[in-house]
């Protein structure tokens, strides 16, 4: 009874102290499970942070090494290796696409590939000396009178007609058109074949006399996306406003005159045209925007890259995906090989860049990559798959740093600098003189990771009139976004036809630049001197050593008209004068004007101009002013500056520079 | 078995009058040594939150740099002497010059000189490092490094300076080659200054 007593004196918790006990346990209970998700969430988040960041340095590496192979081993088109394409035959008026073979494609954004025009009703044939492989010519168009008459006609020049002559094959073609009045081309933009390959064309006119390709019209169709850039004069316009289903570009131009046939019309148009697969159309879902000066073309709005390169030296190099690039062998020139970077869409299901919308895991943008490959002693191409080499890229922006003209630095080296960044749509590009790409990529994470949806508007760089380039996504997401911006310098095209002068052991009777023994010559003490550089490709015949010329000719007037060539200023600044002129060794002042090949061990001479011009480049006006150049072969060891016909006033030399 | 029932009496009456509840101290030491777990977890979480955006700072730097790198590499007509170069900026306040941005941006030949474009980089880049707004307040940049400070100089003391201090020592005069150090500085998430060095050499 006792025990049993005692056990009913028993008491368990009271409600209360079971309450609050549960109440902390569940406190402590929420607070642990509150911390797990915390914990992981911050795991998520900082997984897809390092992951963008990994995408990020992925993708700088994989453009940097692609684009640095940019036209490696390309060949003139006598087939000997290593020249780069500007020794290509001569070419009247100025083509500078038109000489080489293989090699004229660089680098080039789809569709923007200058290929040439021509005023003159002279010669209808073909300017290309060397037919690419791909060359068709189209018929002349005779006619004149009204202003209908004689040009290409919608119905026979309609993009209708090219595929129907072409296909869908994937390839690189030149049509041409000529028509000794004026004229329109009509072109359709379409995408073609069954995964839609993107077509590219550029349609270069010229005015009624003239070989320059001033007032050419570049355009470029992007997948079922339009977008133009017109060209007039030194104006670029962006007519994308003008583009509806069919584009009809007024060949005329600016100046035509469409009331006879004596107008500035459309006389001939090489037209070059580009026809990669396809890369995945920019899906309205996705599709950000993109503000700033400059066309913003290409898929997703981005733009696009190709490079290409070729293989003689047997080492194994690739391309994107088709492996390695079979090196020349023999007269087998190998191949040219292509990477084409854009931006897309792919489908990790399907593993394709077929169509996948909306966005999901499954479906990501990506840095794509399509390969090609061109037989350069024979016709055919092969093509690889396109893959995605980077996920998360949603946007991608190129700069083209072009140089006017080859520079050395102080120290007589060759040398380059950017002289303008500036869009890839830009028609006068010579993209043979490209030195640098500067690149911006705005890369995304895979999954949304941001508390607050945002739609940032994005800095990337400064575009091509010098303002800001900004980003921003379509909508509103929870997707981390950051931009990458990168410069790649392009060796291949950095030293592509430069040497160092040698010092020539004489006492000059110039200025000499006291140079300290730096890097990379360290035993070179140099005078001061003109060097050759060149002054236009255009005069070279194929082969020649840019190096031992040393002046231009003045039938190449690209700058007022005037005689171009290169040299040092009183600074020692490199300057791009107004003229170099030769002087033949017999001193015969009346084939000055003439292109002279200089030997090794020939003396250039030259004096500044009156008053000296420290500019770059030289903006002084007249042949007083240039600078002048005298070649004093058989004269090794003379110092002096000869009395001559072309140094009539000041006539001491003030630089002297041997050929090496 | 038998057990002595007096030994169940004192027991249980003991219990009874030792369990009655939790003290208020035993709640609190419970409470103390909870949330000391518990905030050294969230300390944990945070730690690891800023070493990744360290990561990310320092990738950012990273290729900022190597921007620039590849910027000197391109103007060799600048770069390759340091007698010449406008690269050579010392200092968080380097040259600030910007040249006619028209002349080295553009559709039509602007033709920078090579100094200019040194100078336009050196803007450019700085600015892109800071994240500041364009001095000629034609746009901003939204993006930079917390207080992030870009310096280049001509110098082949890769390690001179230090995270705070921009200077670059050994730089008076050429070196023995053009060499560039390229330094960008930031503050990481914990308020340290941190930077990376990249050497350019063109």
């Amino acid at each position: 009874m006792k025990m049993l007593r005692q056990y009913m004196q028993q008491k368990g918790f009271s409600l209360v102290a079971v309450m609050i006990s549960a109440g902390i346990g569940v406190f402590l209970l929420l607070s642990m499970s509150q911390l797990i998700a915390v914990s992981r969430q911050s795991y998520n988040s900082n997984v897809e942070v390092a992951r963008l960041y990994d995408n990020a340095r992925y993708a700088i590496n994989y453009l940097t090494n692609q684009i640095s192979l940019a036209g490696q081993n390309f060949y003139s088109s006598s087939g000997t290796g290593g020249v780069w394409p500007n020794a290509g035959s001569p070419i009247p008026g100025s083509f500078p696409y038109a000489t080489g073979n293989y090699g004229t494609f660089g680098m080039y954004i789809p569709g923007y590939q200058s290929i040439g025009c021509r005023g003159s009703t002279a010669s209808w044939a073909s300017p290309f000396s060397n037919s690419p492989p791909f060359t068709t010519t189209f018929g002349d168009f005779t006619s004149s009178g009204s202003q209908f008459a004689g040009r290409p006609d919608f119905a026979a020049y309609s993009s209708s007609y090219f595929p129907s002559v072409y296909g869908a094959t994937p390839g690189i073609r030149f049509f041409y058109i000529a028509t000794n009045s004026f004229g329109y081309i009509v072109y359709v933009p379409q995408v073609v074949g069954a995964l839609g390959m993107q077509r590219s064309i550029f349609i270069a006119n010229s005015s009624y006399n003239r070989t320059d390709c001033t007032n050419g019209y570049g355009y470029q169709p992007s997948g079922t996306q339009a977008s133009a850039c017109c060209r007039t004069g030194s104006t670029s316009i962006n007519c994308s406003s003008l583009l509806g289903g069919t584009q009809t570009y007024n060949c005329g131009g600016s100046e035509g005159n469409f009331s006879g046939d004596t107008g500035n019309g459309l006389h001939a148009a090489w037209i070059y045209e580009r026809v990669i697969p396809h890369i995945q159309p920019p899906s309205a879902s996705f599709t950000g925007t993109a503000s700033g000066s400059g066309t913003t073309n290409g898929l997703q709005n981005s733009d696009t890259l190709t490079i290409a390169f070729s293989n003689k030296s047997g080492a194994s190099m690739n391309n994107c995906t088709n492996g390695t690039i079979p090196s020349a062998t023999g007269t087998d020139l190998g191949q040219l090989a292509y990477s084409t970077f854009a931006v897309g869409l792919w489908n990790n299901t399907a593993a394709s860049d077929a169509t996948c919308s909306p966005l999901s895991d499954t479906c990501l943008p990506n840095l794509q990559c399509k390969p090609q490959l061109a037989n350069i002693s024979a016709t055919g191409t092969t093509s690889g798959n396109t893959l995605p080499i980077v996920e998360g890229v949603e946007y991608m922006k190129i700069l083209i740093g072009e140089d006017d003209f080859g520079e050395r630095d102080l120290y007589g080296s060759k040398a380059t600098s950017p002289s303008r960044w500036t869009d890839p749509g830009n028609f006068s590009i010579d993209w043979t003189n490209v030195v640098a790409i500067r690149i911006a990529l705005v890369i995304r994470s895979t999954k949304p990771i941001l508390s607050k949806a945002t739609q940032p508007t994005l800095f990337l760089m400064r575009g091509s009139n010098g303002n800001a380039l900004t980003y921003t996504p379509s909508a509103a997401d929870k997707y981390l976004r950051e931009v990458f911006v990168f410069t790649i310098p392009l060796t291949s095209f950095t030293h592509r036809d430069y040497a160092k002068p040698t010092d020539d052991g004489a006492a000059p009777s110039g200025k000499i630049i006291n140079e300290p023994n730096v890097y990379p010559y360290p035993a070179v003490k140099r005078y001061s001197g003109t060097y050759n550089g060149r002054s236009t490709p255009y005069n070279y015949t194929n082969g020649v050593d840019y190096e031992r010329h040393c002046v231009g000719t003045n039938t190449y007037t690209p700058y007022g008209g005037k005689n171009t060539g290169i040299g040092i200023n009183a600074n020692g600044y490199v300057i791009k004068m107004g003229g170099i002129r030769t002087q033949s060794i017999d001193g015969n002042a009346n084939n000055g004007y003439s292109q002279q090949l200089l030997q090794s061990g020939d003396r250039c001479c030259a004096r500044v101009g009156s008053p000296p011009d420290n500019n770059y480049p030289y903006t002084g006006t007249g042949a007083g002013t240039d600078f002048q150049c005298r070649l004093f072969r058989n004269l090794i060891g003379s110092n002096a500056c000869e009395t001559d016909r072309t140094f009539t006033t000041n006539g001491s030399c003030k630089y002297f520079w041997t050929v090496p | 078995m038998h057990i002595p029932i007096f030994f169940f009496s004192r027991h249980i009456t003991s219990l009874n009058n030792r369990y009655k509840g939790f003290g208020l101290v035993e709640v609190l030491i419970t409470f103390t040594i909870m949330s000391v777990a518990l905030i050294g977890m969230t300390r944990m979480i945070l730690i690891s939150q800023r070493t990744t955006t360290d990561n990310g700072l320092r990738t950012q730097a990273l290729i900022l740099a190597q921007d620039m790198v590849g910027r000197i590499l391109a103007n060799s007509a600048n770069s390759r002497a340091c007698t010449l170069s406008d690269y050579h900026v010392l200092g968080a306040n380097g040259a600030s010059l910007e040249a006619d941005k028209t002349k080295c941006y553009g559709l039509n030949w602007g033709k920078c000189t090579p100094i200019e474009v040194a100078q336009q980089d050196i803007r450019d880049w700085k600015n892109l490092v800071a994240g500041t707004t364009d001095a000629t307040g034609t746009f901003t940049i939204t993006q930079g490094l917390p207080g992030g400070v870009g310096v280049v100089c001509c110098t082949d003391n890769l390690n001179g300076g230090s995270a705070t201090d921009y200077s670059c020592p050994n730089s008076v005069g050429p070196p023995s080659i053009a060499q560039y150090a390229v330094k960008v500085h930031w503050t990481g998430p914990d308020g340290v200054k941190k930077r990376v060095v990249l050497a350019a050499i063109p």
